[in-house]
């Protein structure tokens, strides 16, 4: 393990889920609080839009082939799943109300998101007990870490229709509570790790020279955290100079690292839920 | 691929959620893997891409009896015991490619862990193709 790697034991996970307590929805009861707006923009304090916008900086996968998905566990499980996509549909489907609130501070509500509650994944896959933290794999290459001890949900249905391709069909993840950018689209795969595995933007900045005080501070905070929006100010300070340089002026793109805003929802094989879709990424 | 961690065995999987004679594309710390199991002991860790193209090697085929994997797109021939091409795609020569490389892998109680590179051997590889490494640049600062 490595000291840069942002860390919190059991009790302080435990906290931070007790601090969210009113910000995220308990079933069909919505949020009961709303997240004030982070940006001193003139208006009303709590501004919700109503288009759920879809933003990646990850390159969504090109292709998902129907025919192929599983969805599947390893690592720390004594019963590692492999599941189609009927299999996991058919597993006790758990829902809930809730707002959501990108990383960029836009703030939308009334999200009635359909899906696996996490801990019906953990009864079924049996994770050792020395197990702390999972690893969301997703198709095209994008993961991110999280401690197994937060509330989350496995999303496939939003508003009574399947989650579209630009946020996530098949399947994304919902970690109420915290920043957009924390909940994973496309989820294919969970790591359950032995320590805290380094997700995709931990390695990117920390090769970038990321501060791990920073790198920590966003980690461990939420929508109801209070303080440490200039911890997620300064980090989105960074993000926008290491992050947005490569983007914009490095000439591949930033695809010769791996990276790449994404204008194009993925094609999807043997299944036409979607097969209409206009791509709005 | 740059491994910035104190220890540098990282856990992978459990030892049997790799079928014997099977492959396991597996993510260890920051880098991905493919694990091919040949024989009960005989377990190798190598990068999941093709040398030709990158196509994932998971989907190819693996024979255990001649340690042989192939991969699925243009059927390049890998020998897993040193991890060197033995067959070109779509059936040419195999000598210009270079080496897989291969991650050390043990198993402790019935858990794998693979040795991914330091920062000073990513460095000395590159020191060895004359390219300036990455411990003097602003990474890992
Ligand atoms: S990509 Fe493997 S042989 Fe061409």
């Amino acid at each position: 393990m490595s000291s840069w790697i942002p860390l919190q034991t059991e009790a302080e996970v435990l906290e931070s889920e007790r601090a969210k307590e009113g910000f995220v929805g308990v079933g069909d009861k919505g949020p009961t609080k709303r997240y004030p707006h982070a940006y001193p923009i003139p208006g009303p304090e709590t501004r919700a839009q109503r288009a759920w916008p879809a933003f990646t900086y990850v390159p969504p996968p090109a292709v998902i082939d129907m025919r192929k998905w599983r969805f599947e566990t390893y690592g720390l499980v004594n019963n590692p799943l492999s599941l189609t996509y009927e299999e996991l549909k058919a597993l006790p489907t758990a829902s809930s109300v809730e707002d959501h609130t990108c990383d960029d501070q836009i703030l939308t509500t009334g999200h009635r998101f359909e899906g696996i509650d996490f801990r019906t994944i953990i009864e079924l896959t049996q994770p050792d007990p020395d197990c702390e933290w999972i690893l969301f794999e997703c198709d095209g290459g994008h993961s991110v870490s999280h401690s197994i001890h937060k509330r989350m949900m496995l999303v496939y249905r939003r508003n009574g229709e399947p989650i579209d391709p630009s946020h996530g069909y098949p399947l994304r993840a919902w970690i109420p509570g915290d920043w957009g950018g924390l909940n994973p689209k496309w989820v294919r795969r969970i790591k359950f790790c032995e320590s805290r595995d380094p997700d995709f933007y931990m390695t990117y900045f920390r090769q970038h020279g990321a501060d791990p005080a920073i790198l920590a501070a966003v980690y461990k905070s939420h929508v109801g955290s209070g303080a440490p929006i200039e911890a997620i100010n300064h980090f989105l300070g960074f993000f926008y100079k290491t992050f947005w340089w490569d983007v914009r002026h490095n000439p591949m793109g930033a695809r010769g690292k791996g990276i790449a805003t994404g204008l194009r929802a993925p094609m999807y094989i043997g299944d036409d839920t979607w097969a209409n879709y206009k791509t709005c990424l | 691929m740059i491994v910035d961690s104190d220890t540098t065995w990282h856990f992978a999987c459990k030892l049997n959620q790799l079928p014997l004679g099977g492959m396991k594309h597996v993510r260890v710390f920051d880098t991905e893997v493919l694990l091919v199991r040949a024989s009960k002991e005989d377990i190798v860790a190598m990068e999941p891409w093709c040398p030709h193209n990158w196509a994932p090697l998971v989907d190819g085929k693996f024979n255990p009896g001649s340690m042989k994997l192939t991969c699925c797109e243009h059927g390049m021939q890998i020998d897993i015991k040193d991890g060197e091409i033995t067959r070109g795609p779509n059936g040419g020569p195999a000598g210009h490619y270079e080496k897989c490389f291969r991650f050390p892998v043990k198993v402790e109680r019935d858990r794998i862990y693979v040795h991914l590179k330091t920062p000073q051997e990513v460095d000395a590889y590159y020191a060895q193709c004359g390219v300036p490494g990455i411990l003097g640049s602003d990474a890992l600062k």
